[in-house]
């Protein structure tokens, strides 16, 4: 199985943290701690400034009146870049995968909203996987026959997380940790490209629910969020999975604890910088984030690199993909 | 091959009729319901105070008011299914979900029912509204078996009334709430054997039925209607040309949309009323949940030999089939 294309896309507008600060969002002490490991410096969001400034964002439905982006208008936008990358053109594309956990509307599906964006008539569905989106993907289109994958799959993640923040709500932790974005990744069974994907794998089994409550507004489960040792086990498990054996050349870890990565790379013997993240400046984004950090590779990454693809703990699962640069 | 080893419902208790809704006084009555759409009552999470005083002009009051979440449902019904089948939640190895009325969109629906059943497996969201039946057995369809587990838990839950305007007189007499699932098994034999199934979508005509996440169901009623009609045929004449079929043995389940445009399927196809089983007269349209309902609701009347023959239609657009044969 092949990646031959990855793209991403965010939303113009930044929000810093003067601006959050400015509109009286101080984290606690505990929520601070929390920031620090979670290591969002800047985030990008698909709410005008001065609508946040000035509503806080205090009805969800009042926002997407004045969004300058969609969860399919973003998601539409990675599709494209993954296109072009790929070489390939929408009409092409045997089927559409979407995992979205901000939807504007839960009926059509958001993998159909995109497939009517982009003008094509195909099989088209959601697989709603969360943070584990990335893996699950490829752990899915890995373990069917392959008569049964069509030659070019286009599997989207995209959240608009921005619009369920409450700016003006008592915590802090969401409006600082989340952004939004959306990846897409063109997936061939018989075509090749410039990532092979080696192995991937996926396993159930975690006690711990998700981190986050979308309901109207988003809001953090601090107790599901793994410790810093957890984090190390889980991902010190994933490289041992590895089956060459070869410590990869970049790691898009776990994208919610990417203030952690450097801790994590002395930890596990890894390469100063080994750990890539997708979140650092655009805000985390959950199912799309690692996407959006692979795809930050595409031009960089040399020939007969290895990049390996962890998620740890947030969601049901943890899962690993590892793809070689042809 | 994969089979369904045992099925389970859940439906609310609220009883909504063709008389109520007339004496809501928006310009239908209950004979036109009857002529027209086919449905004497559908059940609801709603009650009928709270529809008669606000017709559910603000849906995110709905999800304040709703006796029941889809959640609830679909909790109800995979417990059910797994008593019919008789294993527990922790032989489960994975659980899909299709819901397209969620109260909360994180965690998935899959993880917060897996959760509380306690399952701890996989647990995602396979999604496409209406022809989810269809959907989850291809979709189950396309794995190498060994790859999957011996116990997958098929879930669908839809509350459309916390969705309807009421003012609207077509919508408040279409919809129904409930929830269905399913065991299916790639080891194990049971009742009913997997032999085909097929999905597919045209997402350039995907805003023709529309739920928001908070506000209300919305559709192009005739155009919805026609392409339900045409396409489930379809559907049918495509397995009745690969496959033996008798209708004088066989059923059909179609999605439940309304009554009347299932019997002009069912006349097209020269079905007898005794091999079409159908709900949608005194549950209404429960979206995804309805066909699966259908067939949980006839479980213990499915003779061997016998083949099930299931086209469904939906958002998207969207539409699928499956041919299941019983031992």
């Amino acid at each position: 199985m092949f990646i031959l294309g990855i793209g991403a896309a965010h939303p113009d507008v930044e929000i810093t943290d003067e601006v959050l600060s400015s509109l009286g969002l101080k984290p606690t002490d505990d929520e601070a701690r929390l920031l620090a490991r979670f290591g969002v410096r800047s985030r990008r969001a698909s709410l005008p400034l001065h609508y946040i400034k000035e509503t806080k964002n205090r009805e969800v439905l009042e926002g997407r009146s004045v969004a300058v982006a969609t969860p399919t208008t973003l998601a539409v936008a990675a599709a494209r870049q993954a296109f072009e990358r790929a070489g390939i053109a929408p009409g092409q594309v045997g089927l559409i995968i979407a995992d979205t956990a901000t939807p504007y509307q839960t009926c059509p599906s958001e993998a159909q909203r995109i497939g009517g964006a982009l003008g094509i008539k195909i099989p088209a569905y959601d697989v709603v996987g969360g943070s584990s989106s990335f893996p699950l993907f490829f752990e899915m289109l890995s373990s069917w026959k392959p008569e049964r994958v069509p030659d070019y799959v286009l599997c989207v993640s995209t959240n608009t997380f921005s619009q369920h923040v409450s700016y003006g709500g008592d915590a802090a932790l969401p409006a600082y940790l989340f952004g939004d974005a959306a990846s897409a990744m063109i997936i061939s069974p018989r075509h090749s490209g410039r990532l092979r994907v080696a192995e991937s794998f996926l396993e159930g089994g975690s006690k711990r629910s998700t981190s986050a409550v979308v309901e109207r507004h988003v809001s953090c489960a601090r107790e599901a969020v793994l410790s810093r040792g957890e984090v190390v086990e889980a991902l010190s498990q994933a490289l041992t999975r590895i089956s060459s054996g070869k410590s990869p050349t970049h790691i898009v870890g776990p994208q919610l604890y990417a203030g952690e990565f450097g801790e994590y790379e002395k930890a596990l013997d890894l390469g100063q910088g080994v750990m890539v993240s997708g979140t650092q400046d655009g805000g985390y984004a959950v199912g799309a984030s690692s996407g959006v950090a692979l795809s930050s590779l595409w031009e960089s990454a040399r020939a007969g690199a290895t990049i390996a693809v962890l998620q740890a703990g947030d969601g049901m699962w943890g899962g690993s993909v590892v793809v070689a640069s042809e | 091959m994969l089979h369904i080893l045992g099925m389970g419902v859940c439906h609310p208790d609220t009883v909504v009729d063709n008389k109520f809704l007339e004496d809501l006084d928006v310009g239908t009555n209950a004979q036109w319901i009857e002529e027209k759409i086919g449905v004497l009552t559908r059940v609801t999470t709603l009650t009928l105070d709270y529809i008669k005083a606000t017709r559910n002009q603000d849906p995110r009051m709905a999800h304040e008011v709703a006796s029941m979440t889809p959640e609830d449902m679909g909790v109800k019904a995979a417990e059910a299914a797994l008593k019919k089948v008789g294993i527990t939640p922790q032989q489960v190895g994975m659980v899909i979900v299709n819901c397209c009325t969620p109260r909360k969109t994180v965690p998935s629906e899959a993880v917060r029912i897996a959760e509380r059943l306690g399952c701890s497996g996989k647990a995602f969201d396979v999604y496409t509204a209406c022809p989810a039946f269809a959907l989850h057995i291809d979709f189950l369809r396309n794995y190498q078996e060994q790859k999957l587990p011996e116990f997958i838990l098929c879930i669908s839950t839809a509350a459309m009334t916390q969705h309807v305007n009421y003012n609207d007189r077509s919508d408040g007499a279409i919809w129904g709430d409930g929830a269905a699932a399913w065991v299916v098994s790639p080891v194990l034999k049971g009742r009913l054997e997997m032999i085909d199934s097929s999905y597919t979508a045209d997402p350039s005509r995907c805003e023709a039925v529309v739920v928001d996440t908070f506000q209300h169901f919305r559709q192009d009623g005739r155009a919805v209607r026609d392409f339900s009609v045409r396409q489930t045929v379809r559907l049918i004449k495509a397995l009745e040309v690969a496959y033996p079929i008798d209708w004088n043995r066989d059923v059909f389940i179609g999605h439940q949309a309304n009554r009347t445009m299932l019997e002009q399927i069912t006349n097209n196809r020269e079905i007898p009323p005794t091999n079409h089983w159908h709900n949608v007269t005194y549950l209404g349209n429960q979206a995804g949940a309805g066909a699966p309902a259908v067939l949980s609701g006839h479980w213990d009347q499915i003779q061997s030999g016998q083949q099930i023959v299931v086209a469904v239609v939906g958002a998207g657009l969207s539409w699928g089939s499956i041919l299941m044969r019983a031992l």
